[in-house]
């Protein structure tokens, strides 16, 4: 009993390590192509006068992409480990690789398609954004959809979920999708994408569309997004797939022996009361810290 | 096939779909504009940020069916597994005796929801917190309707407010406990009717998204939560998801009858 | 900007229909008569055709400008599909024990494809009058898209597996968890046609030339997956998958060029590099 309990556990904090380092990737992947929230302001942009060298791609919003981007990885990883005997992390790495690729296609047509769907606004299709930036995605969907599909694999074999691990890659693939766009995306979106405007503020919806033309030398593309976002927001993401994973794997080896299964659900309650008041915590100090923006009339 | 148990699963399956149709409507969602820090909320799609939280509370539910049927808590819910191999589970006399199991498992559901929404929730408060300097804030309501905190103040003018604050985060783990409840009752429905466990779950997932798309075009774009107006929409919503569910749970049922395996 | 006639979507519905169901029986029925899994490849055909009708549906529905979003329409799609579909085949099989006749099989996917479009007809009514969405291409835009997510579920099944009966469908798509891939790359050729060419110059003619190119690339991917149906056990054969994988990665660089092709033919200024370009004032 208590071996498998330690087995249980090495396992989850490799799985909590692996859903790091995915969810930090899938988040860099995402600012390299501009996906889902902030890419609304990239494609209002050239509608206002705004021209721009982003990248534009519009592949249906984070959380689809990553799980059809993980389920393919995994799937293709079952086939060629049971079919063809291949070991099976290298079967995972190659399962990743191919589906990374397919990734790529979708990014490449649909950032060839959101331009020509918006021609008469005059943006042009820059063909060196496109083969500079495509192989920096296809690298990152690489590491996500490896990361992801190790650790669903991980959590059939070794922790005992009963899914097969494709349907688990997919939903770990939604959730960190979800993860990277309540997260990862305000950076780029709120931060990044709007850099000389005052920092402390939110977004006043006159200014949405006039996002940041000229970088810190040259002109401002994807690269130097990422290259900015990979110092808070892919972390943050990250740090947060990881506690997600360790956490829900780490309450139900534990505490599953206490009370018929009850004590898994009593600590998943604590856990949950625990963050709800850190928020609470955080709210003050944001609000003792930075004030009003205007002073009350009474 | 007897009668009862059929019509026990058609309420299991209807049941499960209205609760997720109906805690959609308690998640702030904010959408594309909330990652710009322009509207209150949580940055992601309505129908996915439901489906992540439910997610993670299927994932948990399977977990829980799988020990107590052949795992550590095999001993202390012995009538689940015979129950589960007949499919006698979900008839007159399958409940009463597997009552405690059967709430463990929606439990399970309820608890992985909650945590996966409170995570999604604070993280991203903690970047509004310390990477773009704002205060959390809704600008739907003047005062914090559970915390009593002025809010108008602290909006950047020209914005709908940022963040997640404290009413917010609560009506999100009210939706997520909704939705994972849901997702649990409707996965349990399915296995107990001898479906294969990831055809049970896959087809929780499609009656799951059927639910929350219906569910994200009543909303159509984004909400705040219990203390938003368009709260008020939610009747339409409960009809909706009462009946795609049901239509649903008849294909179900008619396989059922026909035989799962 | 001259007036390009638009396809009839009865039509397009009529060629995904008539055009799946049949490539989906004639493989299965080749596949059963010549004891070979070699034909499997014409799934993924009908499937194709079904997705190229699905993709002017959802066009169809969005124009309207429906809110939320693109992608939710096909996870709907696939969602209401997958169930009555299930049901279809499961009633297929039912048939072939009651009639005695191994023909009765083919009555499947017929039965599967009506029940879905039932599916598609409450569910439209349900979001015009319910939830009072008043869009008017809602209610035939639902039905077929729900149709097309029937087909294109069969007809990868048959690509994965060589038939489309439910043991097959259930042993082999979804016990394995290729259900997951199958819904997703399965309905993302679907959505992301309209999704990507977004925009006030969005073409028909465009718009469906990636729908052809997307499903082809997912044809690419449930060729590697039908490796696990076919190469394993005593009659293990690499050719079925080969036969797969190869069409389609021919038909895919055929399609890619002619999507860019059309985009080079649309009038927007394609640049190798450069400053952004001065606007007239």
């Amino acid at each position: 009993m208590v071996e498998t309990i330690v087995l249980s556990l090495g396992a989850a904090a490799l799985m909590g390590a692996c859903a790091t380092i995915a969810g930090a990737a899938e988040d860099l992947e995402s600012d390299f192509g501009s996906q889902s929230n902030a890419n609304s302001q990239v494609q209002l942009a050239p509608q206002v006068g705004y021209l721009h060298r982003y990248y534009n791609k519009a592949v249906s919003g984070e959380p689809v992409a990553y799980g059809f981007l993980c389920c393919t990885g995994a799937a293709i990883a079952l086939a060629l480990n049971t079919a063809l005997g291949i070991n099976i992390v290298i079967s995972l790495a190659l399962g990743a690789l191919i589906a990374a690729l397919m990734y790529a296609v979708y990014a490449t047509t649909a950032y060839m398609g959101r331009l020509t769907g918006q021609k008469r606004f005059g943006q042009p299709i820059y063909l060196d954004i496109l083969y500079t930036t495509t192989p920096s995605l296809i690298a990152h969907a690489f590491i996500a959809a490896l990361g992801i599909g190790a650790f669903s694999y991980l959590m059939n074999l070794v922790l005992g979920q009963p899914f097969p691990y494709p349907i688990l890659a997919m939903l770990w693939g939604v959730i960190v999708g979800g993860m990277g766009s309540a997260v990862g995306d305000v950076h780029y979106g709120a931060e990044r994408e709007y850099q000389n405007k005052p920092f402390g503020m939110g977004l006043p919806a006159a200014q949405s569309g006039k996002i940041v033309q000229k970088g810190e030398a040259g002109l401002r593309n994807s690269m130097d997004v990422a290259g900015y976002c990979v110092k808070h927001g892919a972390p943050l993401t990250g740090f947060g797939l990881g506690i997600t994973v360790f956490a829900d794997s780490w309450r139900e080896i534990l505490f599953t022996q206490f009370w018929n299964g009850w004590g898994a659900m009593v600590a998943g309650l604590l856990l949950v009361l625990i963050w709800v008041i850190a928020n609470r915590i955080l709210e003050m100090w944001t609000r003792n810290t930075y004030g009003p923006y205007k002073t009350a009339e009474d | 096939m007897d009668p009862i148990t059929l019509l026990l699963i058609l309420v299991g399956i209807t049941i499960g779909g209205l609760l997720v149709g109906v805690g959609v409507h308690f998640v702030p969602v904010g959408g594309a504009p909330a990652a710009m820090a322009q509207a209150t909320g949580i940055g992601t799609g309505t129908t996915m940020l439901a489906f992540s939280s439910g997610a993670l509370g299927l994932i948990s539910a399977g977990f829980t069916v799988h020990d107590i049927y052949s795992g550590s808590l095999k001993g202390a819910y012995p009538n689940f597994a015979p129950s589960l191999n007949d499919g006698t589970l979900l008839t007159a006399s399958g409940i009463g005796p597997n009552l405690g199991a059967i709430v463990l498992v929606i439990a399970a559901g309820i608890v992985g929801s909650m945590l996966m929404m409170v995570i999604l929730a604070v993280m991203a408060n903690i970047l509004y917190a310390f990477a773009i300097a704002v205060p959390l804030v809704s600008a739907k309501v003047k005062y914090d309707p559970i915390t009593g905190d002025r809010q108008d103040l602290y909006v950047t003018r020209g914005t709908e407010g940022h963040g997640t604050p404290t009413v917010a985060l609560i009506s999100a783990l009210i939706g997520g406990l909704l939705a994972g409840a849901g997702g649990a009752i409707l996965y349990l429905a399915l296995v107990a009717s001898k479906f294969s466990v990831p055809t049970a779950a896959f087809i929780a997932i499609g009656v799951f998204f059927v639910n929350s798309v219906l569910a994200s075009y009543n909303i159509t774009g984004t909400i705040e939560g219990f203390h938003d107006p368009k709260f008020k929409r939610i009747p339409r919503a409960i009809i909706a998801c009462t009946i795609a569910s049901f239509v649903l749970g008849i294909w179900a049922i008619a396989i059922v009858y026909l035989g799962v395996v | 900007m001259s007036e390009v006639k638009e396809l009839d979507w009865y039509t397009l519905a009529a060629v995904g229909i008539i055009g799946g169901l049949v490539l989906i029986i004639l493989a299965a029925l080749l596949n059963t008569q010549l004891n070979v899994w070699y034909f499997s490849f014409l799934g993924a055909a009908g499937a194709i055709l079904a997705t190229v009708w699905g993709a002017d549906a959802v066009r169809k529905i969005c124009k309207y400008g429906i809110g939320t979003g693109v992608p939710s329409i096909g996870m709907l799609a696939f969602g209401m599909g997958l169930l009555a579909t299930l049901l279809g085949l499961r009633i297929g099989d039912y048939l072939v024990t009651q009639t005695g006749s191994s023909y009765a099989i083919y009555a499947g996917p017929v039965i599967a494809l009506v029940l879905s479009l039932i599916q598609g007809a409450i569910i439209g009514y349900i979001a015009n009058a319910v939830l009072k969405m008043k869009i008017p291409t809602m209610q035939i835009g639902m039905i077929f898209i729900a149709g097309a997510a029937s087909i294109i579920l069969m007809g990868f099944t048959t690509a994965i597996a060589g038939a489309f009966d439910y043991k097959t469908m259930v042993t082999f798509v979804f016990n394995t968890g290729f259900i997951a891939p199958l819904f997703m790359i399965g309905a993302l050729p679907m959505l992301h046609p309209f999704n990507a060419c977004l925009g006030p110059d969005e073409e028909q003619s465009r718009t469906l030339t990636l729908a052809v190119e997307a499903a082809l690339l997912s044809s690419i991917m449930f060729g590697i997956m039908s490796l696990f149906v076919f190469d394993q056990g005593p009659n293990a054969t690499l050719i079925p998958s080969l036969i797969t994988i190869v069409l389609a990665v021919i038909g895919w660089a055929y399609a890619y060029l002619a999507y860019f092709k059309k985009v080079k033919e649309s009038g927007v200024i394609i640049l190798n590099t450069g400053v952004l370009p001065k606007k007239e004032a």
